[in-house]
C-alpha cells in the first residue's frame, strides 16, 4: 500500500505552522511537525520524512544549527529541504548551508502547497 | 665649547624627531630623559608630570638613576619645589647638604652631586618638573638651563598631543562598538516586530484562498484590505530598519562586481506590467557594452525600483524613460518621467526623510528616496533630481551617478 509522502515542517511560529500544515493536509500529506531545530532533528531520524520546509530564521540561529546537523548526518543528508526565508535574506548572501529550494515570506499557503508538489514530482516521490 | 653645541643641537633634532613620530607618549618621555642626559653627560634625568588636581607630582619618565633611589619618595618634599612650580629653574650645587634638598642622605648613596631641576611648561602653564643629577660637582650655565627647559616644554606639548590623540582612537574604537551592537540589536528588532505581521499575512491569505470554506464578496473585500494594510507596515519596518543599517556601513558586505545593463534590465522588466496597464510607455537606453560597476545588486535594485515605480505612479499618460551614459569616471544613470513633476519650491526637499510631495496622494512611507540617497551615497555616487525635466521640459528627470570600477581603488577589487 503506497504511503502519503511524509513532511516534515520545522518553523516555530505557531500560527504559521497551522496555516501551512492545514493547506498541506489538505492535499493528503501527512505533515509531522517540530518547533525547534532539535525537535526538527529528533523527529525526522525518526520518521524519515520525503521533504523538510524549514524556517531558517529560528532565533538563536536554530535553522541554521539544523540545517547543518542535517546535513551533516548520513541518514538524513539525501532529504530536500525547503528553507522559508524573510525578503532581506534572499537577496542578500547565498545560503551558508545546501538548500534545495528557498520561499520568501510572507508565504501564502497556496503557493507553499505548489512548490511542495513540484518538489515531490521532481524528487520522484509518487503520491 | 664648539663641542657642547654640536651635542645640543644633534640632541634637539632626536627629540624633535621623536616628540614628530607616531610613538607613544610613554616612549617620547623616556626618549627625552635619555637624550638630555647623554647631550649634557651626566648621571641622570628625570621628567615628572603633576597630576590633573595639581596636588601630586608622579614620575614620568627616568634615566640613569636605581628604582630604590627613584622610589624613595615624593618630589614635592623638596623645598625647592615650590619656586620650579612658579616657573623658575633652580640649580642646588650639593645635594648631599643642600637643606632645600629632603633626601641628602638617599642622594649621597646614589652618587649624586649637584642637581638642576626646570620647570616643564605646556601653553603657559607649568605642569611638571624636569631634573638633571650630576655625579660630580656642577655648576649648571645658562646654556645649559635653556637647553634643559627647551627640551622639557617639546615633551609636554609631545606628552600631551600623544595622550590626547590615544584618548580619541579609544574613543573611536568604543562607539564603532556600540555601533556594532546596535546593528545587531536592530536585526533582532527588525525579526521580532516582522514575525507576527508574517504570520498574519498567511493566515489571511489561508482564509482568503478558500481553505476554511466559501468566504463573502465582503470578507474577501474586508480581508485583502487589511493584507495591503500590512504589506505597508512591513514596507515601512523594513525601510526604518535600513536607515541605520546602511549608516554603520552595511553595505559593504554586499557588494560585487556587477554588470549594470543587467541590473537596469531587470529593474525596467519588473516594471512592464504596471506601465502597461496604465498605458504609459517605458523605454531603456543603455550602453553597447555593460559598463562594469562594484555595487551591491539588491541595493541597486531597490534604488532603480524606487525611482522607476516613483516615475510610473506619479505620470498620467505618455513615457518614462531609463537611460544609462558612460563617463570616464563615472556611470550617469537618468529616470525621466513626463509627470505631474515636483513644485519648484519642494526640489530641495525631495530627498528629505518622510518628505512627499503636496502635489500627490498619500501613499507610500515617504521614506524610498532619502533610502535611494543613502545608498547612492554609501556607494561613492551623487543623486539628484531635476523638475522639469531639462530635455523634455515637463515631468521630472532623477539621475544617480556610480563610479567606474577603475576609479575605485585595488582595495575594492581585493576584497
Amino acid at each position: 500500500m503506497k504511503q502519503r509522502p511524509k513532511i516534515l515542517l520545522v518553523d516555530d511560529d505557531v500560527d504559521l505552522v497551522k496555516v501551512m500544515s492545514g493547506a498541506l493536509e489538505s492535499k493528503a500529506y501527512e505533515v509531522i511537525v517540530a518547533y525547534n531545530g532539535q525537535e526538527g532533528l529528533e523527529k525526522a531520524r525518526k520518521e524519515k520524512p520525503d521533504l523538510v520546509v524549514l524556517d531558517i530564521l529560528m532565533p538563536v540561529a536554530d535553522g541554521f544549527t539544523f540545517a547543518d546537523q542535517f546535513r551533516k548526518d548520513p541518514s538524513l543528508t539525501k532529504i530536500p529541504v525547503l528553507a522559508l526565508t524573510s525578503f532581506s535574506e534572499s537577496l542578500g548572501q547565498p545560503f551558508p548551508f545546501e538548500v534545495s529550494e528557498y520561499i520568501v515570506k510572507p508565504i501564502k499557503p497556496k503557493d507553499l502547497v505548489a512548490k511542495v508538489e513540484e518538489f515531490l514530482k521532481k524528487a520522484g516521490v509518487e503520491q | 665649547m664648539v663641542r657642547l653645541t654640536q651635542r645640543y643641537y644633534r640632541s634637539l633634532y632626536e627629540i624633535a624627531a621623536v616628540v614628530n613620530s607616531a610613538g607613544t607618549h610613554e616612549n617620547v618621555l623616556n626618549t627625552i630623559v635619555e637624550t638630555v642626559a647623554k647631550a649634557l653627560d651626566v648621571k641622570g634625568c628625570t621628567l615628572m608630570l603633576l597630576t590633573p588636581d595639581r596636588k601630586d607630582l608622579l614620575q614620568a619618565a627616568t634615566y640613569g638613576l636605581s628604582d630604590r633611589y627613584v622610589r624613595k619618595g615624593p618630589l614635592s618634599a623638596d623645598k625647592s619645589i615650590p619656586q620650579v612650580l612658579k616657573g623658575e629653574p633652580v640649580a642646588i650645587l650639593n645635594a648631599t647638604e643642600d637643606e632645600r634638598v629632603q633626601y641628602r642622605e638617599r642622594a649621597k648613596r646614589e652618587g649624586i652631586t649637584s642637581m638642576l631641576s626646570a620647570p616643564v611648561l605646556f601653553r603657559k602653564d607649568v605642569v611638571g618638573v624636569i631634573r638633571v643629577y650630576t655625579a660630580k660637582q656642577h655648576d649648571f650655565t645658562a646654556d645649559e638651563v635653556y637647553f634643559v627647559q627647551a627640551v622639557a616644554n617639546l615633551g609636554a606639548i609631545a606628552s600631551e598631543n600623544a595622550r590626547r590623540l590615544e584618548q580619541c582612537f579609544t574613543e573611536v574604537d568604543k562607539l564603532e562598538e556600540e555601533r556594532r551592537q546596535f546593528v545587531r540589536f536592530l536585526s533582532v528588532v527588525a525579526h521580532d516586530l516582522q514575525s507576527p505581521l508574517v504570520a498574519t499575512q498567511s493566515l489571511l491569505s489561508y482564509i482568503l484562498d478558500g481553505y476554511t470554506g466559501e468566504i463573502t464578496e465582503g470578507q474577501k473585500d474586508l480581508m485583502q484590505r487589511g493584507t495591503r494594510r500590512i504589506d505597508e507596515l512591513l514596507t515601512l519596518i523594513t525601510d526604518l530598519l535600513d536607515i541605520p543599517r546602511i549608516a554603520a556601513g552595511q553595505l559593504e558586505r554586499e557588494m560585487a562586481e556587477l554588470s549594470l545593463n543587467e541590473v537596469v534590465k531587470q529593474a525596467v522588466e519588473g516594471s512592464d506590467n504596471v506601465a502597461q496597464k496604465k498605458g504609459i510607455v517605458l523605454k531603456v537606453e543603455l550602453p553597447e557594452s555593460s559598463p562594469k560597476i562594484y555595487a551591491s545588486k539588491r541595493r541597486l535594485q531597490q534604488v532603480l525600483d524606487n525611482l522607476i515605480s516613483n516615475a510610473i505612479n506619479y505620470t498620467r499618460e505618455g513615457m518614462v524613460l531609463v537611460r544609462v551614459k558612460e563617463y570616464d569616471n563615472e556611470i550617469a544613470i537618468e529616470i525621466m518621467d513626463t509627470g505631474i513633476g515636483i513644485l519648484p519650491g519642494e526640489l530641495p526637499r525631495v530627498f528629505d526623510e518622510f518628505f512627499r510631495g503636496s502635489n500627490v496622494g498619500k501613499k507610500g512611507t515617504g521614506l524610498g528616496l532619502s533610502i535611494s540617497k543613502r545608498i547612492i551615497e554609501a556607494h561613492g555616487g551623487k543623486i539628484w533630481t531635476e523638475s522639469p525635466c531639462p530635455e523634455t521640459g515637463k515631468g521630472s528627470k532623477f539621475t544617480f551617478t556610480l563610479p567606474q570600477m577603475r576609479t575605485l581603488g585595488t582595495e575594492a577589487k581585493a576584497e
